[in-house]
């Protein structure tokens, strides 16, 4: 495919709840996330500034709506949940669902990090989360 | 930067017309005989360009008519717009193909959905849905 932008709703979360790859879809997505810094060491002096880069800090967050009793092959809120309380290592993956050329690919190891979710009286209930690699993930692009 | 209405009408058109409906651009003409038919017109875009790149947001209204003598009702006219629906958006992510005019659609969207009813034109009873679609496309 030419060149081309990522369209709304195709950028997926994939969780491997025993931390391989074959992952099932979370589902119902609403949005998925990336946060990649790298803090800042400051040993600057009288003689000057002195900046550079520490530790590279990357987690990753997720928002859904629960779906409950979910087909084979997707992951819900209640499953996450469980796979956080038990503190289980998941394999992930953050891709479009059929990549196309360029398309970035990036996959992993890690747990997940904090959960929420919220049962409105006037709206459907929703979860929201992320997760932290173990390592530096891989990035691959599509080709 | 690239007109992209012709491209969507056409678009549109192709995806009606493959479920052998009719189905006519702006307006249908005097002589109509199907009791059910499609008219897609009034393509509005707004610019929604960046730095880089042009990007238009677009809607376009697709209008499913339908008659019956004396009587009519929602049955018929419902079944072809499920048709429709599924056709241009069979699931949450579908958006339509528009590499053949250099123009990418990124979302796809009902952005309304509403029954009029005219009532009786000439011993015919009508009644319409009036779909419109919403979608953000990247000029390539």
């Amino acid at each position: 495919m030419a060149e081309h932008k990522v369209s709304g709703g195709t950028m997926l979360l994939f969780i491997d709840p025993t931390g391989g790859t074959s992952y099932d879809t979370v589902v119902c997505l609403t949005s998925v996330g990336k946060s990649d810094s790298v803090n800042v060491v400051d040993a600057g002096s009288a003689c000057g500034p002195d900046k550079s880069p520490g530790v590279l800090d990357i987690s990753y967050s997720f928002e859904g709506q629960h779906l409950q009793d979910p087909a084979t092959g997707k992951v819900s809120g209640t499953s996450l949940r469980s796979l956080l309380r038990s503190k289980t290592t998941i394999g992930w993956k953050i891709a479009p669902e059929t990549p196309a050329i360029g398309d970035e690919i990036e996959e992993g190891t890690g747990f997940l990090s904090e959960l929420s979710s919220t049962y409105a009286f006037d709206s459907v209930g929703t979860f929201s989360g992320s997760f932290m690699p173990y390592g530096t993930p891989t990035i691959t692009v599509a080709d | 930067m690239k007109d992209v209405n012709s491209a969507l009408l056409q678009a549109y058109y192709e995806v009606i017309n493959g479920l052998s409906l009719p189905v006519y651009e702006g307006e249908e003409p005097d002589n109509v005989t199907d009791k059910i038919y499609v008219v897609i017109s009034d393509v509005f875009t707004n610019e929604t360009s960046t730095d880089n790149s042009s990007d238009v947001q677009a809607t376009v209204q697709v209008s499913v008519h339908s008659w019956e003598n004396k009587y009519n009702n929602t049955k018929s006219l419902n079944t072809t717009v499920g048709q429709i629906l599924e056709a241009i958006k069979s699931d949450s992510k579908s958006v339509l193909d528009l590499s053949l005019y250099g123009l990418q659609m990124l979302n796809l969207s009902v952005q309304s959905d509403r029954t009029e009813r005219y009532g009786e034109l000439g011993g015919r009873v009508y009644i319409s849905r009036i779909l419109v679609f919403k979608q953000d496309i990247f000029i390539i």
